[in-house]
């Protein structure tokens, strides 16, 4: 188990195509960022994120051969949980739950610029959940893979499909509608 | 192995679930690329007639049609494959946009290297000739299709308004008289003693002539552009 815990995640894909049992690696390693990631983007109880990740896993699996390794398959997975996602955002937008989860709102020291920094020191957790729940969704899940899920924006590009360009621009006015949704709730910015 | 671990790869087991084939992956790709090339030269096809049809169109008959020159220039653009056109290259741009790496360039870059390469195309491809090929071949199968061919012979039979073409049979340089035979088969004399000769034209025998000028029902002249472009007098 040590040795394929060494392999890296295509090297597990290759081993997946001949045997099944090997997609479990993937599960480990990916079960828990999809989870935080799921809680994050959308209001769903623990019940649902486990029934959304189970299918995320399963989509993964049958798509397995579309991988393309000059990606990395973090990104790949990504976007597939990514459109599992929004289409569960827009079955539950339709019909809203109460249960909310408390994600872990951590931004990592890699890509703290002045927002992440200002995001870190200056804002509590229930306050950012707060504002993010009020954000468009498009804004709202780019500042999430940015800022909690520590992707760079060629990452971001490969999860969303969108050029780099186009991520600039939408992380841009997601922070810019962040401030504006903050100021609206007299939370100073 | 964790629970969801099992649940997962229960639900693989029982399900007999397998990786879908890298071939439909590959096929799928491939076919996305193969449209978006076929869209691009239907949108390049559709610019070479819509050039043809533009060039070939006699701009200056619209004071003889009683039209502006905007009336003139809507009545003749060629609607259809303008629609193809844009309609070929939007579908072209998505195709491009939702293949595997697609995304990866700006859509504005995308969309103006397709229009770009169509127009480049479409203007190659009426340089050389297909433009009026294909409007000619189309024309030919299709008899709803009017090519410029068949638009020119509508415009150019209508003698009411001073308006025909046809071959010239016979000249009779004394009475500055020629015989034609439009491409209908009608007979018309036409007087040429005021004739101004444009575009190359020349009365002499077999000579495909267009003419505007005035049907006087007798043999009296007037002006006449011969075209290749004159005005004359027909009876």
């Amino acid at each position: 188990m040590d040795q394929l815990d060494k392999k890296s995640d295509s090297e597990i894909v290759v081993l997946c195509l001949e045997d099944s049992n090997y997609f479990s690696i993937l599960i480990r390693r990916y079960e828990k960022k999809f989870f935080h990631y799921i809680s994050r983007l959308c209001i769903c109880s623990t019940e649902d994120i486990e029934d959304l990740i189970q299918d995320i896993f399963i989509k993964i699996y049958r798509n397995l051969n579309d991988f393309d390794r000059k990606l990395k398959f973090s990104s790949w997975a990504y976007r597939i949980a990514h459109n599992e996602v929004i289409s569960h955002y827009r079955k539950i937008k339709a019909r809203p739950q109460s249960v909310h989860l408390e994600p872990d709102l951590i931004i990592s020291d890699k890509i703290k610029d002045d927002f992440g920094t200002f995001l870190d020191r200056n804002l509590n957790k229930a306050k950012i959940l707060e504002i993010l729940a009020l954000l468009d969704l498009k804004y709202k899940e780019v500042l999430i893979l940015r800022f909690f899920e520590e992707k760079s924006y060629e990452e971001i590009s490969d999860i969303l499909r969108k050029s780099q360009g186009t991520v600039a621009t939408l992380l841009s006015r997601a922070k810019k509608q962040f401030r504006e949704k903050a100021i609206k709730l007299k939370i100073e910015f | 192995m964790n629970k969801l671990s099992n649940k997962i790869l229960d639900q693989i087991k029982t399900e007999e679930i397998r990786p879908t084939s890298r071939f439909i992956f590959l096929l799928r790709n491939i076919g996305l690329w193969i449209v978006s090339v076929l869209l691009i030269i239907l949108g390049s096809i559709s610019i070479s007639l819509l050039t043809h049809n533009m060039a070939n169109q006699d701009w200056d008959i619209y004071r003889h049609l009683d039209k502006s020159l905007l009336g003139f220039v809507i009545s003749s653009l060629p609607y259809f494959w303008i629609i193809l056109a844009i309609f070929s290259l939007i579908i072209a741009v998505l195709n491009v946009e939702h293949s595997r790496k697609g995304y990866k360039y700006s859509p504005l870059k995308i969309i103006i290297v397709s229009i770009l390469l169509a127009i480049s195309l479409g203007f190659a491809g009426y340089a050389l000739g297909f433009g009026k090929k294909i409007d000619n071949y189309i024309g030919s199968k299709f008899r709803s299709y009017q090519s410029v061919e068949i638009q020119k012979k509508l415009v150019w039979n209508q003698p009411d308004k001073g308006l025909f073409s046809g071959t010239i049979e016979s000249v009779n340089k004394e009475n500055t008289t020629f015989d034609l035979k439009d491409f209908s088969g009608k007979e018309w004399q036409v007087d040429y003693s005021m004739a101004t000769l444009k575009g190359g034209a020349r009365v002499e025998e077999n000579s495909e002539v267009k003419i505007i000028g005035k049907k006087t029902g007798v043999f009296n002249y007037f002006q006449i552009y011969i075209f290749q472009e004159s005005t004359a007098d027909t009876t």
